[in-house]
């Protein structure tokens, strides 16, 4: 078969592909654009409340061990907005309207950061907000002696902890590393 | 004028982008989300067009990005992988060749082949020549050249192989 007859042959198939409407893609896109903004203001509105909350506590406290620990929250909040932003910077390298094979390595390698910064989470999240709670809950065990309240906190933050470990870590890098893989092995 | 653009290419470019579509991804409802997410792409780069390439080879570059990208995503649904000749299963009812199972065993072919591979032989199905399937690939002519001779190689050893049968 030439080439003419090929190509004529593949123009004529028809897709089961019906039609769109434009109006629609048109909506979906401005939804789909107000719900990363929405979703990124709350991220960090969230750690400007923790922040904020924090620091009062830590002025308004006359222990001394309370006070770092609530400054140690709030700068631990202050780090992980630091993240999340550079996190939302490497969602936004691959450029869709370049070539081919420029698009893949941008994407690959922005892939790889999201992989380093979701590996890494117990790091820049998990260690340093746990660190300032679990003194909070110890010393409040501690000054109130009551045993059961103060363990079930402590164990209650530990969960926490490993659950946002396992998801970032585990879960959301074999999603990622997946995709990787897929691509490399192009 | 993104509007102006934008049904400029959903009434130059649709049967196309469809094909393109239905060819990374065989399952109706998928390749219609895929199609969706293309045209919604397509809309959201539209402010970022600049007239160094043309608005064809712009929109086709988003559609093959984004299709290898699902492809990607998709990988572990899809496990379709191109050795050789004899991994090709391609049935058809009839002994005689028609355009219908022709065009069956051409889109069963390029579901087997990678996703870079594929897009190569569906810019040249859709009659592009190699300057612009490089431009759109950020392949070289040669390799091009290779790829789509290599691919014709295959089609038309099945075509014959079926004819034997």
């Amino acid at each position: 078969m030439n080439d003419e007859k090929l190509i004529n042959l593949w123009k004529q198939s028809e897709t089961t592909i019906g039609d769109v409407d434009m109006e629609a893609i048109k909506l979906k896109s401005v939804k789909f654009e107000k719900t990363i903004k929405w979703r990124n203001l709350r991220e960090y509105a969230a750690a400007i409340f923790v922040m904020v909350m924090f620091i009062r506590s830590g002025l308004e406290t006359e222990s001394t061990v309370r006070m770092i620990a609530n400054f140690e929250i709030a700068l631990s909040a202050l780090v992980i907005c630091f993240f999340l932003y550079f996190k939302g910077k490497s969602e936004k390298v691959s450029d869709l309207a370049a070539d081919s094979q420029k698009y893949l390595r941008a994407h690959k390698e922005a892939l790889k950061k999201q992989i380093k910064l979701l590996g890494s989470v117990r790091y820049w999240y998990v260690f340093p907000l746990m660190a300032g709670m679990l003194v909070l809950n110890i010393e409040s065990w501690m000054s109130s002696g009551n045993i059961y309240v103060g363990l079930g906190s402590v164990i209650f933050s530990i969960a926490l902890g490993i659950g946002i470990i396992y998801l970032n870590e585990y879960y959301g890098v074999r999603k990622l590393q997946e995709e990787l893989d897929s691509l490399e092995s192009k | 004028m993104r509007e102006e653009r934008f049904n400029q290419i959903n009434n130059e470019f649709s049967k196309a982008l469809k094909r393109i579509c239905a060819s990374y991804e065989h399952n109706e409802q998928k390749s219609l989300e895929l199609y969706q997410d293309v045209m919604m792409a397509i809309w959201q780069s539209l402010p970022n067009f600049k007239d160094e390439s043309t608005l064809k080879t712009w929109v086709y570059r988003i559609a093959y990005n984004k299709s290898i990208t699902h492809v990607s995503k998709e990988a572990k649904s899809n496990k379709l992988e191109f050795n050789s000749l004899e991994d090709l299963e391609v049935s058809v009812e009839s002994n005689q060749v028609e355009n219908q199972d022709q065009l069956k065993v051409i889109q069963g072919i390029l579901m087997k082949l990678d996703p870079i591979d594929r897009e190569v032989f569906v810019l040249y199905l859709e009659g592009e020549k190699q300057s612009d399937i490089s431009s759109i690939t950020g392949l070289s002519e040669s390799n091009i050249s290779t790829k789509v001779s290599r691919i014709k190689k295959i089609i038309s050893s099945v075509f014959r192989r079926m004819d034997n049968e």
